[in-house]
Parts: C-alpha cells; sequence; structure tokens
C-alpha cells in the first residue's frame, strides 16, 4: 500500500492512525484533533503542547507515556519536513522510517494492532528506497497482518522474507529461516500486479548486491523462475529460467506459439529451481541423518533413511535395481512387520497401549479418578494408583514385544531374503502387494474392442509382471549379502538369527509333512496368514498376573509354534492349493488351531473370532479398571470401558493405514489456478565419484512435481500458507493393508495437508482425488496421518519404562515396580527368548544353544550364512559342520531346505 | 652397511590385522575435515567383514605356501569381489574403497610391527651405534587398484622375511 502514497499521503496517514488509536485508548477526542492537526501540519509546537495533555492523562502508563514523549514531536518534526519536499534525501527517509516505526511501537502499546500495522507499513515503505534493515518492523507486520486478508499477508510476507534474506546476507547466519521465508514470499504472492512487482524488487536487488559468495548465492537465478505473475517481465524471466535449466531448456516446437513455449519453459524452471532449493537445504541442514531402518511397535512408524524428506512417487521405487533394490527389500521387511501386527499379537499389544493412553486421560483429568473404579481410593492414592497401572501396563506390553520379537523378525527376514513373487504364478503376499502399490505404473493404451474389464486385467497382469521381474532380480542377488548382513554375533544379530532359523525349522517340518521342497513364497503364505490371523490362542490372558505374565506369554507361544509346526498333510496341501485366476479370495478360519476354509459368509467363525477379540481387549480392560465389565450400561466403570473399547477400535483402525515417507514439498501457485506440488522421492544413492568422498551413499533426490485439480483452492490456500507461516505441505503415501469398501487391501493412497487446516488425497501419484463419497476413508487416513500431533513423542513418553517408571517413583518412592521396569530390557529377553526357541526348534539342550551362540566365530557364521542362503533357494550348500557346534544344532544336508525341522531330526 | 631381515610370521601379520578394524563405522567427517563418511549400509558392512576374513586366511595361506599361490589367490579373490559388487550395485565402491583402505592400513601396520623389531641402537664393547639410515629392499606398493595393493600385502606375506638394510653410527 505504502509504495504507492506520496509523502503527503504517508503524514496523512500515518497522523490518523496514530490518533485512533489515541482516541481508543481514552484520549479525549479534542485533544486528538488538535494533535492531528499539528502534525498534518508538521507543528511542533502545537504537537509538545498536546503532548503534554495526554501525558496527564496517562498517569498511571510512564511507559506509554514517555514513547509519545519522544516520537510525537519527532513525528512532528519529521513530517514537516516531509512535507516542505517532493524528492525527500536518504538521511529524511531513514529519519521517517525510524519514527514511524516509534509510533507503530506506541500504538501497539495502547492495544490498537490494526493502526500499529499501518503504521509498521508505512515505515516500511520509507525504508524500503534506502534498503532500510527492518528485520524488526517486517516481523511485526507480520505478526499483525488480518489473518483473512489474503494480499495483506501477502504483503507481510514480502517485506519479510526481504528483510530475512537481508539480516541473514548480513549476519552470514540463520540461512534456513531465510529460505522458509523466500520460500513462502514466493507462495503468497499479492493480487495487484504493480504492488507485486514493487514488493518483489526490493527482495531481487538485496539477492543481487548482497548474496555472492554466500550459501544463498544460487537464489539470485532460482528466485526469478519462480516469482510471482507479473513481478519481471517474462524476457527477463526466461534468461534466469535458462540459467537454472541449463542446456535442458527446450525449444519453440513447431506449431506452437512462442508465448506458449515460454510459459512452459518457465514452468519446467520453477521446479527445477525447486529441486535445487531442495538439495540447497539439505546441505545446510547438515545432510541426512544416519539411521536404521525400523518399525516402531508403539505406533508402527515405519523409518527408514531413503524416506526421509522423501516419498515414493511415480517409478522411481522400481527406476534402477542398482540404487533403489535395497530400500525395495527393506519396506517388504517392514511391510511385513506392520501386517503380522494387525492380529492377535497386534491387538493384545494395542489393547495394553489403549491402556496406557486412556490411564493419561484419567490423570489429566484428576477429578475423574475418584469416581472411577468404583472402589477407587481418593486421591492422592488414585494418582498413585494411576500411575502404578500405567507403568505395570507398559512393563507388561514390553514382555509381550520381548517373547514375539525373534518371531516377527524371523518371518519378515525370511520374507525379505528369500521370497521371490515370481516363483508364484497365482497369487502374491500382501507385503509385496503394498509394496507394489507404492509404484505408479503408467496406464496402458487401450487396444481395438477391448473392454474395461480386458483392459484392467490386461494392465494388472503388466503391472505384476513388471514389479515381480524388478523384485526378482533384486531379491536374488542381494539375497548372499543380505544373509551375510542379518547373521551378526551382537544381541540384535543373535534376535535376527534366532527368528530366523525358528522359521525355517517350522519350513522344513512343514515339508517334511508334505514330502517335497516349499518354494518360500508359498510357505510364507502359510506364516503370514498364521501369524496375523491363527495367532489368538498364542496371547495368554491380558489380565494374567504380572509375575506370571512373561512365562506365560513364552509358554503360549511356544505351544503355538509347536502347534503349526504340527500341522497335518491335509491342512497344509489345502491351505497351500493355489487359488486360481478369477476365483475369488478364500476365507481361512484358525479357530481349530489349524487352517480351514470356510464360506466368506460363514457367520459362526466370525462371530466366534469376534468374541475371541473381545475377551482378549476385555482381559486388558480387566486389568487396567481392575474390576469385570459391569452388566449395567449406566454404571460409571461401564462407560469407562465403552470409551476404552472405543479407544481400542480406533487405534485398531488406524492400525492399518500405513504411512510410507514424507516430505515437506512445495507449494508452487500459479496465477494460472495451478497448483503444483513438488515432493521430493528418494533415488538411491549419489553415484560415488573422485570428488565426493565424504558424500558417499548419501541418498539422491528427484522432485516429483504433480498438479492439484481443482483450481479454486487457489486464494485459500494462499491465505492458509500465508497464516501457517510456510509454502509447504506435508505428503505422505499411505497403505491401507486392511482395505475398504472401495479399494481392496494393500492400496495406496498419496495425502497432502497444510497442518490440520486443509488435506487432499488422491488414489496414488497420478490417480484420481477422492470425492465426498470417500469421506470415512479420507477422514481415517487424515487420522492415522496427523496422530502423531496428538500424541506427542510417545517413544520418550507413554511408551518409554524409564518415563513411567520415573513419574510414579515420584507418587510412590522407592516401588518395586518402578526397578524392575527399569531393569527390563526387551532385546536381552527376546535374545534369551530366541535361543529358548531355537532350543525347542532343534531339540537341543539350551545351555548347549546358547553355549554354541556365543562361541561362534565370525567366519563360522560367515559359513553359515552362506549355507542358508544356497539352501534357502534349494540348491545344495557346504557346512563344516564339526562338533557341538551351531551348524551342527541347526544343519541337516538330509532335510529339503538344509535345516533341521521344528521339534528335531525326523 | 649392513643387512638385517625380519622373519614375516603369521603371529606377527596376525598382530597387524588386529590393528585393522574395517568394520569401523567412520564418524562423521568434521567440517573442512578428510575422513570419509562412510554410510551404516548393513550390506556394505557385512560384506567387508567376509571380505577381510577372507583376505585373513588367504595372507595365512601365502605365509604358509609361499609365493607361488599368490596370483591365483589374489585371482580367486578379485572374481569374489567382483560377484559381491554386482550382488551391492551401487554400493559396491564404497566396499571397495573400504577394503582398499583396510588393505593400505594392513600393509603400514605390518611395516610397522616389523621395524619395531629392530633395535635402534647396538652396543659394541664400551661403544653404542644409533640406526642411521634404513633401506628396504622390499617394494612397497600402495596402489589405487585393489588387486595391485592386494598382491603387495600377499607378496609381503609370502616373501616369509623383510630384509631391511641399514647403517650404524657412533653416538656421539
Amino acid at each position: 500500500m505504502s509504495e504507492s502514497l506520496g509523502l503527503q499521503d504517508i503524514v496523512a496517514h500515518a497522523t490518523r492512525s496514530i490518533c485512533v488509536a489515541l482516541h481508543r485508548h481514552g484520549i479525549d477526542e479534542r485533544v486528538c484533533l488538535a494533535l492531528k492537526s499539528g502534525l498534518q501540519n508538521g507543528s511542533v509546537s502545537v504537537v509538545e503542547k498536546v503532548v503534554a495533555v495526554v501525558a496527564d492523562q496517562l498517569d498511571d502508563e510512564p511507559q506509554l507515556r514517555e514513547a509519545l514523549n519522544q516520537s510525537l514531536p519527532r513525528a512532528a518534526r519529521v513530517f514537516a519536513a516531509m512535507l516542505a519536499t517532493d524528492s525527500p534525501t536518504s538521511e529524511l527517509l531513514l529519519e521517517a522510517a525510524e519514527t514511524l516505526e516509534m509510533l507503530g511501537d506506541c500504538a501497539t502499546a495502547m492495544d490498537a494492532p490494526d493502526m500499529a500495522y499501518n503504521l509498521y507499513e508505512v515505515s516500511s515503505g520509507c525504508g524500503a528506497p534506502i534498503d532500510r534493515a527492518a528485520l524488526r518492523v517486517a516481523t511485526l507486520l507480520r505478526e499483525l497482518a488480518d489473518p483473512k486478508n489474503v494480499d495483506q499477508l501477502g504483503a507481510a510476507a514480502w517485506r519479510y522474507a526481504t528483510e530475512r534474506l537481508r539480516a541473514s546476507l548480513d549476519q552470514q547466519s540463520d540461512w534456513m529461516e531465510a529460505i522458509d521465508a523466500v520460500e513462502t514470499a514466493l507462495t503468497v504472492w499479492v493480487s495487484q500486479p504493480v504492488h507485486q512487482a514493487q514488493l518483489y524488487e526490493p527482495l531481487e536487488r538485496v539477492l543481487l548486491h548482497h548474496a555472492e559468495n554466500t550459501p544463498l548465492a544460487g537464489l539470485t537465478a532460482i528466485v526469478p523462475t519462480q516469482a510471482p505473475p507479473h513481478a519481471l517481465a517474462l524476457e527477463r524471466r526466461l534468461q534466469f529460467s535458462n540459467v537454472v535449466l541449463g542446456q535442458q531448456a527446450p525449444t519453440a516446437p513447431v506449431g506452437v506459439s512462442r508465448q506458449r513455449t515460454a510459459e512452459a519453459v518457465a514452468f519446467f524452471a520453477s521446479v527445477k529451481a525447486q529441486a535445487m532449493i531442495d538439495d540447497l537445504r539439505l546441505k545446510l541442514g547438515g545432510g541426512v541423518p544416519p539411521s536404521d531402518t525400523s518399525m516402531t511397535w508403539h505406533d508402527l512408524s515405519l523409518e527408514h533413511r531413503g524416506l526421509i524428506s522423501a516419498v515414493p512417487l511415480g517409478r522411481a521405487l522400481v527406476a534402477d535395481p542398482e540404487r533403489t533394490g535395497e530400500l525395495v527389500l527393506e519396506l517388504v521387511h517392514e511391510i511385513t512387520h506392520a501386517y503380522c501386527l494387525l492380529g492377535p499379537i497386534g491387538w493384545a499389544h494395542r489393547a495394553y497401549r489403549a491402556g496406557i493412553s486412556y490411564l493419561e486421560m484419567l490423570m489429566a483429568h484428576g477429578s475423574a479418578a475418584p469416581t472411577w473404579p468404583n472402589a477407587m481410593p481418593t486421591l492422592p492414592a488414585a494418582a498413585a494408583l494411576l500411575a502404578q497401572r500405567q507403568l505395570a501396563t507398559l512393563l507388561r506390553s514390553e514382555m509381550l514385544v520381548a517373547v514375539w520379537t525373534p518371531w516377527l523378525e524371523g518371518v519378515a527376514v525370511y520374507m525379505e531374503l528369500l521370497c521371490d513373487p515370481k516363483d508364484d504364478p497365482n497369487e502374491i503376499n500382501l507385503p509385496f502387494t503394498a509394496v507394489r502399490s507404492l509404484i505408479d505404473f503408467p496406464s496402458l493404451e487401450r487396444r481395438p474392442s477391448e473392454t474395461d474389464d480386458e483392459l484392467h486385467e490386461r494392465y494388472g497382469d503388466h503391472v505384476a509382471a513388471e514389479f515381480e521381474a524388478f523384485y526378482s532380480s533384486v531379491c536374488r542377488r542381494k539375497s548372499r549379502v543380505r544373509h551375510l548382513a542379518y547373521l551378526r554375533q551382537d544381541d540384535e544379530g543373535t534376535i535376527y538369527l534366532t527368528g530366523y532359523l525358528l522359521v525355517r525349522s517350522i519350513v522344513a517340518r512343514w515339508e517334511h509333512t508334505l514330502g517335497h521342497r516349499l518354494s518360500p513364497v508359498r510357505a510364507a503364505k502359510l506364516l503370514l496368514d498364521a501369524t496375523r490371523n491363527g495367532s489368538m490362542a498364542a496371547i495368554p490372558p491380558l489380565d494374567t498376573p504380572l509375575e506370571e505374565f512373561i512365562d506365560a506369554c513364552y509358554e503360549r507361544m511356544a505351544s503355538w509354534l509347536q502347534r503349526i509346526a504340527d500341522l497335518d498333510r491335509e491342512s497344509l496341501s489345502t491351505f497351500l492349493q493355489s487359488v486360481r485366476r478369477h476365483e475369488g479370495s478364500r476365507m481361512t478360519s484358525w479357530l481349530t488351531g489349524r487352517p480351514q476354509t470356510v464360506e466368506p459368509d460363514r457367520t459362526v467363525e466370525i462371530e466366534e473370532f469376534t468374541r475371541q477379540y473381545e475377551a482378549l481387549r476385555d482381559g486388558a480392560a480387566q486389568w487396567i479398571f481392575g474390576e469385570p465389565a459391569p452388566a449395567d450400561p449406566e454404571d460409571r466403570l461401564a462407560q469407562h470401558y465403552a470409551a476404552y473399547r472405543d479407544l481400542c477400535e480406533v487405534q485398531n483402525r488406524l492400525a492399518g493405514i500405513l504411512p510410507v515417507g514424507r516430505d515437506y514439498a512445495r507449494l508452487l501457485l500459479g496465477a494460472d489456478g495451478r497448483t503444483t506440488v513438488c515432493p521430493r522421492t528418494y533415488a538411491g544413492i549419489i553415484p560415488p565419484t573422485a570428488d565426493n568422498a565424504g558424500q558417499l551413499a548419501d541418498p539422491r533426490y528427484s522432485v516429483a512435481s504433480f498438479f492439484l485439480q481443482d483450481p479454486g483452492q487457489l486464494p485459500e490456500l494462499r491465505r492458509l500458507c500465508a497464516v501457517l507461516e510456510t509454502s509447504r505441505v506435508l505428503v505422505t503415501r499411505v497403505v491401507d493393508l486392511v482395505g475398504n469398501r472401495r479399494m481392496p487391501a494393500g492400496s495406496s493412497y498419496v495425502y497432502l495437508g497444510l497442518d490440520t487446516a486443509w488435506n487432499h488425497i488422491r488414489l496414488g501419484y497420478v490417480g484420481q482425488e477422492l470425492g465426498e463419497e470417500w469421506e470415512d476413508i479420507n477422514d481415517l487416513i487424515a487420522a492415522r496421518v496427523n496422530a502423531g500431533a496428538l500424541t506427542g513423542d510417545e517413544a520418550t513418553t507413554l511408551a518409554s519404562l524409564q518415563f513411567l517408571a520415573q513419574r510414579y517413583e515420584g507418587v510412590a518412592p522407592a516401588s518395586g515396580l518402578a526397578e524392575s521396569a527399569r531393569g527390563f530390557d526387551r532385546t536381552e529377553y527376546a535374545r534369551t527368548v530366541g535361543l529358548s526357541a531355537c532350543a525347542l526348534a532343534f531339540s537341543a539342550d539350551p545351555e548347549l544353544v546358547e553355549k554354541c551362540f556365543e562361541a561362534t566365530t565370525p567366519e563360522q557364521l560367515n559359513q553359515l550364512a552362506q549355507y542358508l542362503h544356497k539352501t534357502g533357494w534349494g540348491e545344495a550348500g557346504a557346512l563344516d559342520i564339526g562338533e557341538a557346534t551351531l551348524a551342527s544344532i541347526v544343519a541337516s544336508t538330509e532335510s529339503y531346505s538344509g535345516v533341521i525341522p521344528f521339534g528335531g531330526p525326523a | 652397511m649392513s643387512t638385517m631381515t625380519v622373519a614375516v610370521t603369521f603371529d606377527l601379520l596376525s598382530e597387524a590385522f588386529d590393528k585393522v578394524d574395517v568394520t569401523k563405522r567412520a564418524a562423521p567427517a568434521a567440517p573442512g575435515g578428510a575422513a570419509k563418511a562412510y554410510s551404516r549400509a548393513p550390506e556394505v558392512e557385512a560384506a567387508v567383514n567376509d571380505a577381510w576374513i577372507r583376505i585373513k586366511s588367504m595372507v595365512e595361506r601365502c605365509v604358509n605356501q609361499g609365493k607361488a599361490i599368490i596370483q591365483s589367490e589374489v585371482s580367486a579373490f578379485m572374481q569374489y569381489v567382483d560377484s559381491t559388487s554386482k550382488e551391492l550395485g551401487a554400493r559396491a565402491k564404497e566396499f571397495r574403497d573400504r577394503l582398499l583402505d583396510g588393505i593400505r592400513e594392513m600393509i603400514t601396520k605390518t611395516f610397522d610391527l616389523m621395524l619395531k623389531a629392530l633395535r635402534s641402537d647396538i652396543v659394541v664393547g664400551q661403544r653404542t651405534f644409533a640406526l642411521k639410515t634404513l633401506d628396504l629392499e622390499q617394494k612397497l606398493l600402495f596402489s589405487g587398484s585393489l588387486q595391485i595393493s592386494l598382491t603387495s600385502l600377499c607378496e609381503l606375506a609370502g616373501s616369509g622375511e623383510l630384509t631391511v638394510t641399514g647403517s650404524y653410527e657412533v653416538v656421539t
């Protein structure tokens, strides 16, 4: 606004603003009018007299009084000088800017933010031509801008970006803040072309004059390519676009106008520029931190170095097996975990987790405690009881995790190392479907007279073939070296190895029962189903006394392992029978302890399974609340039960949605209504060269830009970006592991969200946006993606034994429970479970098993890894077995897949 | 000038192997530092460990059987390196770099240990002679080629002894 005002206008505008602020603050109207007259006429003496009167009325506000005493007479002097000239000197403009800033501060002190905004704006306008450093004013303008006024927000964002950039370049610091500010400004441009050009020009000037030889030098070429429409002439924009694109700049094709080509080049350059900004941010941020691939139990978060600030999009995952093969294998491993935890093992864990959250809510609302349960003591004894129960619940949960970790790791390692989907021409296991859904295969051209069904079927076959060819080559090529990687001597390595050997022994037993080798991908089908759906009996009642709980967990798991190992030939054959093409999916019931195919609408099995689930969940509730659920639904405790059950349901539903990767991706908002999102996608590692020794194996990204379809969203998006002070939306890809009424299990969606104020979900990268009829699915995905906002950093709070133990000790010092909780080492216990389970699997003396694991040399482990690799793929493996060695316990040349069947030699 | 020899035993080489840790994960490079920030890729870790175990066995065989087997041993090992490199894909360079670093360090450590065995001074009658010059008879090859470096290490192991020519002078 101020940029288009003359000096007289500025004086009038400023005078009006300060007088309105004073009047609102209770200063007499006549005094205000006198002040207005004095200021507008530049009369220092009048203003000094008025200030004396005003001061009398501000007895109890000495600071404000002092500020007005200093600023108003100065304003009169400066305004007089401004009114007396048409060409102000730099000194006058500087003094005007400073004085107007002081008046803005006075308006702020009088609680008149709108008037303060006016005064800061004219201060900024006076300072702009002389490049006055004004970060403080720009920051205040940004804070005071009307959140409903897009243009005001936009102008404030531009001023802030210019000043933030100037300050960073001047002080050689806060580079990221400067980039954030510039990106936000580029996103929330103002609608008036002249005003926008006036806002753009100082920013470009700061870059041209100060950015050379600084980390932000690249912005000099990048910013013009993303500049708002009308901020600079197309010719000039093209000059910078060509700099950014280098040799990639396309020339005008025949038949396309020069203007259209120029626009296309400008757009292309803006996307390329975004990749450059993202690389700059990565560099300034110290690169991608090293991190291990993992899946958390408490909230099923998938961590991977290739998925930090990156989302699988397009064909990036399968672009080159050399570069992305490792990530794909690791995704299959982690998604196998997520899938296995959708059944009773995960339900039990989440029943405890819901209990911990519920107890937290009760603690947060202390008033609820005395009324629950019916026999609840009064505070503060109630607080101690709640904290004690919460800690004990987490300890149980950790015990459950420790017992199941070796098996679950074993299944995931088996899937990753030996399962080639190509080996099963008719079926595909869900972890493969899920990973496949993260790849956007291009659609096929319809053949003449091809029906929709035929096209879909051909597309399905094409996608399956392409994915399987990729995966098969990666899996087979990397299997040996990944065997070597998993067989290590540390505690974690022992857990992987014991779990893997356990799985191999079960499969060996099935092979023995069937009388032939099983291809691993077929065996995995049964392993996954048994673990996810057939493990109800493997979980003890969740209210088993704490001191018996861990043994009960192990006993149940061991019995379950024995049962699945002992599956009879008929059950195995029936289950493993291939599903024929076009045959619907089969439903398997494990109610009898073995897999039985049942009709999909068999309500008896479903009802019984539901009953068992409810009993499992209510076991946890009974432990948490201390009493069984009352029959009377009006009873206070019954209401707590109902709320707790709802919480369990929510957590179970959310567990079926798995976010894979996340990136805060840049929004490019175009004048033509096109909204482009530029998320990064992992493209392997940076190829090593002689020059980048220090950057070996850093992730490499490509930008996967795509449009949002609805141009009507543009103004609101601009406003939200300005209010939230960001130009970046959260982009993640979520896989639905359960399926819904519209899409089968293993489908994926791309989620975009601007805080919780706006979101947009689409089927895949280039697929359709979810319309209103998808509302429930949309809500579920949004709830899952934003779940972290509610739970906070759960890993270090409610899911941490140390945290809860410390808190419990605060209300119950010298507690034995807190000591036990602190001393519980999940990894160590999981290792012990793995070794015991191996002793069971190979009918060996547990002490001997432990001794052999400890005594195994790295050389022997590597030999065993190569033996397990060979035999796993059905080849003969050579192994120096020796006496009383790990190899002598587990290996069998008689067995179909090289490992002694579960229960000992056949 | 006197010629001295130090026997190359597997005990000595084994001690040098113990001093070289190819499995170490280098700390992130300090700003401006030249340290290589190797990744934590488990595949590379595992492949390097396995290759190092093979190198150790190969060196032991060279000590026992002499230079005659070096060519075939190195050739077989390089085939293994090539096939593992294919398994590792884009990470193959990191694998080879780490092996090369390990072999170079191993050669250095071996020489350090051998030279430590030499006396820095000798006493003849009432006089003390200090070591003044030292020349190694063996050719030291610090090559950027994994094959040449490995051959150099194996030749050192297979030679059975390290020949050093030195001269002493009276300490004044």
